[in-house]
């Protein structure tokens, strides 16, 4: 094992085979609470069928057959492309696709906003260590990390974003766009269509929901970032930087930080579950068109399909998200080696 | 002769009583001040231990809030349970005609529309999510804790711990991939929407993270000469985990579950936000369904929002506050780490 290219094809292809257990998993513990915990979910669907009409709704989704019957004719056709339907018969599969993009740009933008308030509050707590500024960088993460997302986002859409006359749901103010939205990511089909006004207008709409994923996220960046900081400081480098006469904010941001910031990658990687898991109360509460508010729907509606076809899409995006933190790590740590 | 006979055999079984075996009240001067040394010593050595604990809590002041948060809010709990009378100003989901008041000193935290004393639900709902907290952080530690130990302590290969532990590791490997809040609210959805079936939801998720932490602080332990002491002065195996390695990788582990009730509650209360498992208001309020029925009211009257999501926030801090304080008092690394004489001392030891 080393460092070439055919050793990072090798470890994302390991890390990809991975993928194959935790979606079996995934699929075999949420099917198996769907439909053995639900015995005709045709009753909660249709409360006010007759006998017969559920015996007939029970036929057409398959479900008088035995549960392992279900599960592999499900299974297969998962595999087809066909994540089955939900109650009112909407094919789970291409809603998925069109809202994924949007939970993305929504994903990536808070992580942009961890990286950017995140880090460097670390370093400035790792820089007062035991002083007022540490105390306060901690009161301020511990708050996020101490906020539900839920609570966090319905303050945010209900008294923040009006007193800062932030626009508080949609993508844009008005919808549909006068573009083609071929993304499905709003900034970036604004910037396509090259309209700036609709893209400003994107990026206002993006701050809140935003902004409330990362605070609730941040606390785990800031505190490694920290406490790796911390490590660093006392090291001869970063003595022999300040000797050199380099000023304090180049020592801490170009010299300390850089090497601090690899066990901080690592931990941005986990934060891509709770990132991903909070867009499901933050879509909802922001009304973003995306996989979490459909998460949210699903979960609620006894959609099972949809929730199943939902918690796959997620645990792929736990599995990604950790393998790109892991191959950051190597790019950033000159001694690690891809395995 | 027969008056001063009489007494001397009513003695005989007296003193044959103190031959036999000393009683507590009969023991010899001298063994009985030896058992009074030892509870003595034991007494002052908790009680040097209590003073410690305060004292480092006491360096550490965001520490010492959180225990003296968590303190409180554990009587509180207790005391809704035991004695509502004394913590509840009212009874909890009781209407009165005090629509929509504003926080005032009768109704701390205000009323909600129909005049329930929006205080006196919030304090009524402390028992239901520090126990939901308390128990699925504790399940999760004793389970998962026990399979981590197992894992880390016969992980040789080739034999059949050594099976069992690499199939406990992959199986909480993948569990941990899984997207766990996700995955606990689809499955509180489907399981049938109860207390029970959150419960559930929730600690499929949580307990592989416990057999991480145990994995890791049994692997770092079980090589350290006192282990191997114990091995080499034949000791049995199970006994050296349980009396040797055990005991040191508990302090981690009980760090993370202090600080783990606080993550707990936040989810638990997730999840009765999104899937209505206890509909508000209902005989037990709950945090997260308080918040989720009185959200429409949050720009007109925010009280009944905010105090509940207040008391969510305090709650959480307070265990994690708690928790990062235990870790400096447990663990000397991180109180190294974090300390300039830590450094200092470092350095003094590499140019040894």
């Amino acid at each position: 094992m080393g460092r070439s290219l055919t050793d990072l094809a090798v470890f994302v292809a390991k890390r990809l085979l991975f993928l194959i257990p935790v979606l079996f998993g995934v699929i075999v513990i949420t099917f198996f609470f769907t439909h053995v915990a639900v015995s005709n979910p045709c009753a909660v669907w249709f409360p006010r069928a007759k006998p017969a009409q559920l015996a007939q709704c029970a036929i057409t989704f398959g479900l008088h057959q035995p549960l392992y019957v279900q599960f592999f004719k499900y299974t297969a056709n998962l595999i087809d492309g066909n994540w089955g339907n939900s109650p009112a018969g909407v094919p789970v599969l291409p809603v998925i696709a069109v809202a994924l993009p949007a939970t993305l740009e929504l994903v990536l933008a808070s992580l942009v906003l961890m990286v950017l308030i995140g880090i460097p509050l670390g370093v400035v707590a790792a820089q007062y260590s035991g002083r007022l500024g540490d105390h306060l960088v901690r009161i301020f993460y511990l708050s996020g990390w101490a906020t539900p997302t839920y609570l966090g986002a319905v303050v945010a859409a209900i008294l923040i974003g009006p007193f800062l006359g932030l626009p508080t749901g949609g993508e844009y103010t008005s919808t549909p766009p006068p573009f083609a939205q071929v993304t499905h990511m709003s900034v970036v089909d604004a910037l396509l269509a090259g309209n700036l006004p609709w893209a400003g207008d994107a990026l206002v709409h993006l701050i809140l929901p935003a902004s409330v994923l990362a605070f609730v996220n941040m606390g785990i960046a800031t505190r490694m970032t920290r406490s790796s900081m911390l490590e660093v400081l006392p090291l001869d480098f970063v003595n022999s930087a300040r000797m050199k006469g380099l000023s304090e904010f180049v020592v801490l941001y170009k010299h300390a930080l850089r090497n601090a910031l690899i066990s901080t990658t690592t931990v941005l990687g986990v934060t891509a579950g709770g990132l991903l898991s909070g867009t499901v109360i933050v879509e909802e509460v922001f009304a973003w068109p995306g996989i979490g508010s459909y998460a949210f729907s699903a979960i609620t509606g006894y959609n099972f399909s949809g929730t199943i076809g939902v918690v796959i899409v997620f645990a792929i995006g736990v599995v990604i998200g950790n393998m790109i933190a892991d191959i950051l790590y190597g790019v950033l740590d000159p001694r690690v080696e891809w395995r | 002769m027969a008056g001063s006979g009489s007494p001397a055999p009513s003695a005989a079984p007296d003193e044959g009583a103190r031959a036999r075996g000393p009683s507590a009240d009969t023991l010899p001067p001298a063994r009985r001040s030896a058992r009074a040394d030892a509870v003595a010593a034991a007494a002052s050595q908790i009680r040097r231990g209590v003073v410690s604990f305060l004292r480092i809590l006491w360096a550490n002041p965001l520490s010492f809030v959180g225990f003296v948060l968590v303190v409180v809010i554990a009587v509180m709990a207790f005391l809704a349970v035991v004695a509502p009378g004394l913590v509840l100003l009212y009874p909890p989901n009781q209407l009165s005609t005090a629509y929509h008041e504003a926080p005032s000193w009768p109704h701390p935290f205000g009323t909600d529309e129909l005049g329930r004393d929006i205080y006196s639900n919030v304090v009524a709902a402390l028992p239901i999510d520090l126990a939901i907290g308390f128990s699925v952080a504790g399940i999760s530690l004793v389970a998962g804790g026990a399979l981590g130990l197992v894992a880390g302590y016969w992980d040789r290969p080739g034999t059949l711990g050594g099976v069992v532990s690499v199939t406990i590791m992959r199986l909480a490997d993948i569990f941990l991939s899984f997207p766990s809040l996700v995955l606990a609210l689809a499955i509180a959805a489907s399981i049938g929407r109860t207390v029970d079936g959150a419960i559930v939801a929730v600690l499929v998720t949580w307990w592989p993270y416990y057999v991480r932490l145990a994995r890791g602080e049994v692997l770092s332990v079980k090589h350290q000469p006192y282990v191997m002491a114990a091995r080499a002065a034949g000791v049995r195996e199970g006994r050296i985990l349980l009396r040797h390695v055990l005991r040191n990788v508990l302090e981690p582990l009980v760090v993370y579950f202090t600080m783990d009730v606080g993550t707990v509650i936040v989810v638990i209360s997730t999840i009765f936000y999104v899937v209505q498992v206890l509909p508000y208001p209902s005989a037990t309020p709950e945090w997260g369904s308080m918040i989720q029925f009185y959200q429409s009211f949050l720009s007109t009257y925010p009280w009944t929002v905010l105090a509940p999501g207040l008391a969510i926030f305090v709650t959480v801090l307070a265990f994690s506050l708690l928790g990062d304080g235990l870790r400096d008092i447990l663990d000397p690394r991180s109180r190294r780490a974090q300390s300039e004489a830590g450094s200092a001392m470092l350095v003094a030891r590499a140019e040894e």
